[in-house]
């Protein structure tokens, strides 16, 4: 396992949430082997950065339930541009 | 007929690394082949690094598609290796089993065709939520929905408990399509709220930390300001009580009346 993801699980495990204001946290953080990007992104708590970094995949979506109960049909797919859908209305 | 192949369903939790269950870890540990629909890039990275055959659900996933679809598409493929004959761990975030209706249909159809299949439960956003806001949902009583359901559906709320909406980003959205709705949207759910609570009644929008190094969303609002907030998928709306209980004289006097008929044993 790579040494920031091992830190983050061990965080999240014996510390929990907010550990990155915690006292132990930046000498912990200084002290993993990490390329100075990674630990630069660890020690900001910029998860976004250290994802990219790392190789994670951008634009992550997370599952949504429909707001009708039981089974669904798909909505028709075709015939409108993409980008439109997905433009907020206003 | 059903061969060799069977299905669970997992939760990771929501906190990297704090929350997944021993239960969920031998499960993936044990499985032929994992599909992920996680939370987080690093926590989908970390997933990877548990198991041999990590396989992402969210190339299922694309601009412009209906999440319907999306949905169906991962079911399709969780049943295929099923179907294959293979041993199938579902990986989810938080709590399978919540606001997550793919491991439940994939259960389903599982078990239909004669394939074992189980959920094991996990810790939900909503479980960190009660830890994060300090919220025993048996004090005055927790509604949940959907916050577009609560929009589509005459719902009849309490005021006299918790309401908390899900996917609060979306309120109003019929697409399936969008990432985020408008203050327009938005406006459209503070009016329904308005129905039962004051505009200056405070509110909660809250997220669930899931990695150590953040702390959960927690900011107090206006429901006034709902719809110019800051809004992102993972976004809750909590409404706390607008107004106290209000007893049942009639039901009270009639438990009276059985408490008198049949005493409880003494001390």
């Amino acid at each position: 396992m790579s040494n920031v993801i091992r830190f983050l699980e061990t965080l999240g495990r014996e510390v929990g949430a907010g550990a990155a204001q915690s006292p132990e946290f930046t000498a912990a953080a200084a002290g993993l082997d990490l390329d100075p990007p990674v630990r630069d992104a660890l020690l900001a708590g910029d998860t976004a950065a250290l994802a990219r970094l790392l190789g994670g995949r951008p634009n992550l979506m997370i599952l949504l339930v429909p707001s009708e109960p039981g089974d669904e049909k798909p909505d028709d797919d075709g015939g409108e541009a993409p980008e439109s859908r997905l433009r907020d209305v206003a | 007929m059903a061969g060799s192949g069977r299905l669970v369903c997992v939760g990771l939790g929501m906190l990297l690394g704090g929350h997944i269950s021993p239960r969920a870890q031998a499960e993936i540990r044990q499985a032929d082949v994992v599909f992920a629909a996680v939370s987080d890039p690093l926590v989908e990275l970390w997933l990877q690094e548990m198991h041999a055959d990590v396989r992402s659900l969210q190339p299922c996933y694309a601009e412009g598609k209906s999440r319907l679809r999306t949905y169906d598409e991962m079911l399709a493929l969780i049943l295929a290796e099923v179907r294959a004959g293979r041993r199938v761990c579902g990986v989810f975030y938080g709590h399978p089993g919540v606001f997550a209706r793919v491991p439940h249909r994939a259960i389903a159809q599982a078990r239909a065709e004669g394939f074992p299949a189980h959920m094991e439960p996990g810790i939900s956003a909503g479980d960190c939520l009660y830890a994060d806001l300090g919220i025993d949902p048996g004090e005055v009583g927790c509604q949940h929905f959907e916050a577009s359901q609560f929009l589509f559906y005459r719902r009849r709320i309490d005021p006299s408990a918790y309401l908390v909406l899900w996917q609060v980003a979306l309120a109003g959205d019929r697409t399936h399509r969008r990432h985020a709705v408008g203050p327009a949207h938005r406006a459209l759910l503070v009016e329904r709220l308005a129905q039962d609570y004051p505009l200056q009644h405070r509110v909660t929008i809250y997220e669930a930390a899931t990695l150590a190094v953040h702390r959960p969303r927690i900011e107090v609002i206006a429901l006034a300001d709902l719809a110019g907030a800051d809004l992102r998928l993972q976004s809750t709306l909590v409404v706390p009580p607008g107004v106290a209980l209000v007893p049942d004289e009639d039901m009270i006097s009639r438990a009276a009346e059985l408490d008198a008929r049949y005493p409880a044993p003494a001390a």
